[in-house]
């Protein structure tokens, strides 16, 4: 294995681009050590991708929404005081995933790369609207969140690309975010159902809405009808009913050992109604 | 083979350099190759934390860092905590309130707690079982190691 | 008023420094000049025809020193079963051979086929891979009712099914027992699963294999419970070496729970192989590994039927057991659902007529074995729960059913076989009742029901058997072994003691724990005396720690050893004080002379039996080391009362644990501090199993949970905090300290309360559950309240 850390983005991008065995990107490592370690994937280079300026840095944007560096772990995140205060959902996403070691090091661009149904921070993300850049040999582009992940463990992205930042819209006026997932415990495990609210209010009545499920399909989902059902109401019983009602349409779940189809189906609803609710008491700036 | 690196790091304050393979785990460069035998592991996947160090002060699985990673870093071990012959208040702690049996998890949750403490010296039960969920331990059923840190957090707060 | 020295006190543990401060001595932390490093190819199939094993390629990649495969094993003794069962006609059970490594065969996922030795462990791991094996698959045998079905696959081609055996206890009971069946004015019926666990130390197993060529001695150190019976069955059994040739050691040991009792497989190998290739072998079992290769615990299917008068007494116990075995038989493996769980059947109650049936099914599956508890927590699990169903269907309070049953009056001999010397199960549930607050269970059931919660309390006895065993009752029962315990106590020059032990240390605090009694019979500190255990070189022959032994029975031999070096140290105190022997008196480690002011301390007195110049030496040798076997005359029986209280979520299922209490009668207590502790660990693996842990295989005999990511073990913030009593002790009649044991209390007693809570939960709210297996995840009790 050749271990390789690129000072810049082309540099990695080339590095990957030329190389003829399996190539893994290095940033928080909790995936591809993983793997290394139990004889899944051996890489043929590996590239340290924590060399390259600016990629522990979290900052602001310049219409007033955030940039999260490639590199930045869950814990820094976690410590970014505003940026829980804008975006607590897109946080609390990535604070569930694994324990407080594992949080020092996984990262949001691991977690979505990984093509994991069950990426915790990845429904986060699609419901808050964000987007990352793609650098590859051809140059870079802006790729929204809910179009990385293709399948379990697969994305889009070509030989040589790799994601170089994660863009978080400005959070604006009268809005909230939250995020629930269920497992069979309350760490660590994988989640049977994770599920992402974000909206915006105009005085009681919900403008804006995104819903986003995780690990009911092979993919996180971007649930639209799901969205409807709240928009317009004041997240009254009706539109609570009609929203997990639309979550648990969209659900298309394996059936395994961490839960039957018609559990996770269920269960999707219930976490739907309680993030919308948290999201909802947020963008009233009540704290929930 | 892989071609070995030569890798300088900070351990509990002191330098040290090796020579491992990139695929080798920190883990295992500080059993194999720099003798620090209080890191354990548990699992080799991230979840049970018995090989729990800090690495410029955040809480880590060394198994899910590379030796290669610590290049001019500071890495914190079990064998950090006591200052010669006088125990950290969280070991003396362990002690009065029988916190461990076999003691192979104990480095990895002494470490971890350490960190919290640092950050939040006065952290609620609940902060901390939540804190230290990644470290598994199949002796105590975590209550003894609960109250030897609220434990030992009060007595920090007061000789601060 | 708490000691704060001796028997009885919260002596702080001497171990722990070491543990603290990153110095602990365990088997992977020893490295030896040389040494090679072994990996095994396992199978990645649970049952197949080993038809080839090529390992012509792989034996020429780097590193490489040799490899091994079953048929270096031809002519080497398989691994041994320590006990055998006679079926209910008296047969002997079925007992499949167990090769080091297979021949022929495989028969469960991870069992090794080859092993290769290399200079370093990923060298070994390449290796392995390029070994290339020809694997004829054959139908995997899961299920155990399957399995025992005509025309079913065997897992052993020479025996004659997959039945090991069929027993039945007490045979002769059995038609009585129908009888009042047909007589019963209520039957209640209950099918259960306890599954199987996989017992999980957080240190994995280890073995390192040593040889030395002009010596001609073996040596391995190794993560054992109890390394005299690793060198006696390795010895004597597999590798053909007497024990004067072979030492092994087990130093410190990152816990045990049981699945370190047995001998496996790797041990012989590494002893093997550092002798065949003169140089130290070493192999670290990886957590993957460790999942299909450790043995697994539990794993019992049950019907069991209580019968009970018109005036709700317990008439008669009947049960049907079907009892996994795995695919080999581990070294205790069928005594567990025998001996260890159909003598305790009879719990704590007065039942007249019980009859046990088990069969035991060979399965293409880890072999299963001991796991804390071991056969005790599934019959306290189904006689429990059992009580309660009837307690709901007979619409009286659980409580009051159980009290109106017990046993009141002492030695009671149950009709399974065994005598309860002592106990009082009425206190330890007066005590729970006055621990959890009772009364204001309605109270925090409506507070509950607030957040939209449903709030249940449970409540159940525990009986069990400890200080393991009486050798010639176990020999009688198909032991082959006597369960005594050794202990040599050595008084040195100055004074100190070195107690040598045949218990073994992984947790439990015996470096502490044993002096407090020794230093309390002879009236000095603690600190002068020290604990030398974990290595047969230095220790006697003992049996090691499980079942809850080494207290009552290492304990034991310890006291006696010390009485004899107190009867011998009188003699010289007499000698020293010209006075008779019968009147030397010691207390607080001086030795008086009855009636008079003349007295010699503790120290002149040793110093004279190593400096004999004015001594008796006519009457008795110098020197001041004593050795005792010590067999005890009867089990133990700790028992207690266990309480539960829970919300579920009833939209999701989820089920917290909103407390849990337990009064335990462990009879005398050494250090109250180690055994809270040991209470505690034991309601986390008993509360783990209630909620969390499974090994789920699939049907092609894939381990599913096979990670702590798939396996889920309780983490610190799933538990509570425990309320834990021990303070009405009713002490051991049979042994020296009147202790009963306490290390596997809290894993046989809390899984029921917990099921009993959440059933009660869901009846509360209006759910018709009688019975949720375990465990109960969220999807469980959520199917089980939505049909």
């Amino acid at each position: 294995m050749n271990y390789h850390s690129p000072s810049s983005f082309e540099e990695a991008s080339a590095i990957a681009a030329g190389a003829s065995g399996t190539t893994r990107f290095l940033a928080g490592g909790t995936d591809v050590l993983v793997q290394l370690r139990a004889d899944i994937v051996t890489p043929d280079d590996l590239i340290d991708i924590k060399h390259i300026p600016g990629v522990k840095e979290i900052s602001r944007t310049e219409d007033g929404g955030w940039r999260i560096g490639v590199a930045v772990a869950g814990a820094e995140m976690t410590e970014c005081a505003d940026l829980c205060a804008d975006w607590p959902g897109v946080v609390e996403g990535m604070d569930l995933i694994g324990s407080t070691q594992v949080q020092g090091r996984a990262t949001l661009v691991g977690n979505l790369c990984n093509g994991s149904p069950a990426a915790d921070s990845v429904p986060g993300m699609i419901a808050a609207g964000c987007t990352v850049t793609v650098t590859g040999p051809e140059g870079s582009r802006e790729v929204a969140v809910e179009d990385i992940p293709t399948g379990p463990g697969r994305t889009v992205l070509a030989k040589g690309e790799l994601i170089t930042g994660v863009t978080i819209p400005a959070r604006g006026e009268h809005g909230g975010d939250a995020y629930l997932r269920f497992i069979p415990r309350t760490e660590m495990d994988i989640a049977v159902v994770g599920c992402a609210v974000n909206l915006r209010l105009d005085g009681d009545t919900i403008t804006e809405a995104r819903v986003s499920l995780g690990a009911v399909a092979p993919k996180a989902l971007l649930v639209e009808e799901a969205a409807n059902a709240i928009i317009g109401t004041t997240l009254d019983d009706a539109a609570l009913d009609a929203l997990a009602a639309a979550a648990s349409a969209a659900c298309n779940p394996i059936d395994d050992k961490r839960g039957t189809i018609e559990f996770r189906t269920h269960v999707a609803g219930v976490l739907a109604k309680r993030a919308a609710k948290i999201a909802y008491a947020r963008a009233k700036g009540e704290s929930a | 083979m892989s071609k070995r690196i030569h890798v300088s790091t900070t351990v509990n304050g002191d330098e040290a350099d090796f020579l491992c393979d990139p695929r080798e785990t920190l883990l295992d460069c500080l059993r194999d190759h720099l003798g620090v035998m209080g890191v354990k592991e548990g699992c080799g996947t991230g979840d049970c934390g018995a090989c729990s160090v800090t690495l410029d002060g955040r809480l880590v699985c060394s198994c899910l860092v590379l030796g290669v990673e610590a290049e001019g870093k500071e890495v914190g071990t079990v064998e950090g905590m006591a200052a010669g012959e006088v125990l950290h208040p969280l070991q003396r702690k362990f002690i009065e309130h029988a916190a461990l049996q076999c003691g192979i998890c104990t480095p990895g949750i002494l470490v971890a707690a350490k960190t919290l403490l640092e950050r939040n010296p006065d952290p609620t039960e609940t902060e901390l079982r939540y804190w230290l969920a990644g470290n598994l331990c199949r002796c105590t059923g975590y209550d003894k190691i609960i109250r030897a840190v609220m434990d030992a957090a009060a007595e920090m707060r007061e000789a601060s | 008023m708490p000691k704060d020295s001796g028997i009885g006190a919260s002596s702080k543990r001497r171990e722990d420094v070491r543990f603290l401060t990153g110095t602990g001595n365990y088997t992977d932390d020893i490295n030896l000049n040389g040494q090679a490093y072994v990996h095994f190819l396992r199978s990645d199939v649970a049952h197949g025809r080993l038809n080839k094993v090529d390992t012509s390629v792989a034996a020429e990649m780097p590193g490489v020193v040799r490899i091994f495969t079953g048929a270096d094993f031809e002519g080497v003794g398989g691994l041994p079963c320590g006990w055998q069962v006679t079926d209910k006609h008296g047969n002997p059970m079925q007992e499949p051979a167990h090769p080091v490594l297979a021949q022929g065969k495989v028969r469960h996922v991870g069992d090794p086929i080859a092993a290769v030795v290399a200079e370093t462990a990923a060298q070994a791991r390449n290796a392995a891979e390029a070994i290339e094996l020809d694997i004829e698959e054959l139908p995997a045998v899961i299920d155990m009712k399957e399995a025992v079905k005509e025309g079913a696959t065997k897992v052993h081609d020479d025996l004659e099914s997959n039945l090991c055996y069929d027993w039945g206890f007490v045979e002769e009971n059995k038609a009585a027992v129908d009888e009042a069946f047909e007589k019963a004015a209520h039957v209640t019926t209950l099918e259960l699963v306890n599954q199987r666990l996989v017992a999980n130390p957080m240190e994995p197993r280890v073995a390192v294999g040593d040889y030395n060529r002009a010596t001609g001695d073996s040596t391995l150190y190794t993560t054992s419970q109890n390394p005299h019976v690793i060198r006696l069955l390795m010895g004597a059994f597999v590798l053909g070496i007497p024990e004067h040739k072979l030492r092994v050691v087990a130093p410190d040991v990152g816990g045990g729970f049981g699945s370190k009792i047995f001998h496996y497989a790797e041990e012989a190998f590494c002893t093997f192989a550092a002798k065949a290739l003169a140089r130290p072998v070493k192999w670290t079992s990886s957590r993957s590994e460790a999942f299909i290769s450790d043995a697994h615990g539990r794993d019992h299917v049950t019907k069991i039927e209580l019968a009970l008068d018109a005036d709700n007494n317990f008439t008669a116990l009947r049960t049907d057991t079907y009892a996994n075995m795995g695919a080999y038989l581990s070294t205790f493996a069928p005594s567990v659902p025998t001996w260890l769980h159909g003598t305790l059947m009879a719990g704590n109650y007065k039942t007249p007529l019980i009859y046990v049936n088990v069969k035991a099914v060979f399965t293409n599956t880890v072999a299963v074995d001991a796991y804390r508890g071991a056969g005790r927590p599934e019959a306290t699990f189904q006689l429990e729960r059992v009580i309660d169903k009837a307690a709901r269907e007979l619409g009286v309070d659980p409580v009051a059913l159980r009290r109106q049953n017990f046993i009141t009056e002492f030695p009671y001999a149950t009709p399974v076989a065994v005598e309860y010397d002592t106990g009082d199960y009425n206190a330890t549930m007066d005590k729970l009742l006055e621990m959890v607050d009772r009364d204001g269970f309605e109270a925090r059931a409506a507070e509950s029901a607030k957040s939209g919660k449903l709030r249940g309390f449970g409540v159940n006895t525990y009986i069990e058997a400890c200080g393991i065993a009486p050798s010639a009752l176990v020999g009688q029962l198909g032991a082959r072994a006597g369960l005594y315990e050794s202990a040599t106590v050595r008084v040195n020059a100055t004074g100190g003691l070195v107690v040598m032990t045949g218990s073994h240390s992984h947790g439990q605090g015996h470096e502490t724990a044993f002096p407090q009694v020794v230093a309390d019979m002879i009236g000095i500190s603690e600190d002068m005396v020290e604990v030398v255990h974990g290595d047969t070189a230095n220790t006697p022959m003992g049996m090691g720690t499980y079942g809850s032994r080494s207290l009552a029975v290492g304990g034991s031999a310890i006291v006696r050893a010390t009485e004899k070096i107190i009867n011998k140290a009188k003699k010289i105190a007499a000698h020293l004080m010209e006075a008779s022997e019968g009147d030397i008196e010691l207390k607080d480690g001086q030795f008086t002379v009855a009636g008079t002011d003349k007295s010699v301390a503790w120290g002149d007195v040793t110093l004279a039996a190593y400096v004999p110049h004015n001594y008796p030496l006519e009457e008795i040798e110098p020197g001041l080391e004593e050795t005792a076997f010590y067999d005890p005359a009867n089990f133990t029986y700790p028992a207690g009362a266990y309480a539960c209280e829970v919300e579920v979520d009833p939209d999701t299922g989820k089920v917290t644990i909103c407390s849990f209490a337990a009064a335990d009668d462990f009879g005398n207590v050494v250090n109250p501090m180690i055994v809270e502790g040991q209470v505690h660990g034991g309601l986390a693996q008993g509360i783990g199993q209630a909620l969390l842990e499974g090994a789920v295989y699939d049907d092609n005999g894939q381990l599913l949970s096979a990670s702590y990511m798939d396996y889920a073990m309780p983490r610190a913030d799933d538990l509570p905090s425990f309320q834990v009593d021990h303070s009405c002790a009713t002490p051991c009649t049979h042994n020296p300290l009147g202790v009963k044991g306490c290390g596997e209390a809290g894993a046989i007693g809390s899984p029921p309360a917990v099921v009993n809570a959440v059933v009660d939960a869901l009846q509360r709210g209006g759910h018709n559950v009688t019975h949720i297996d375990m465990p109960l995840s969220p999807g469980r009790v959520w199917q089980a309240m939505n049909g």
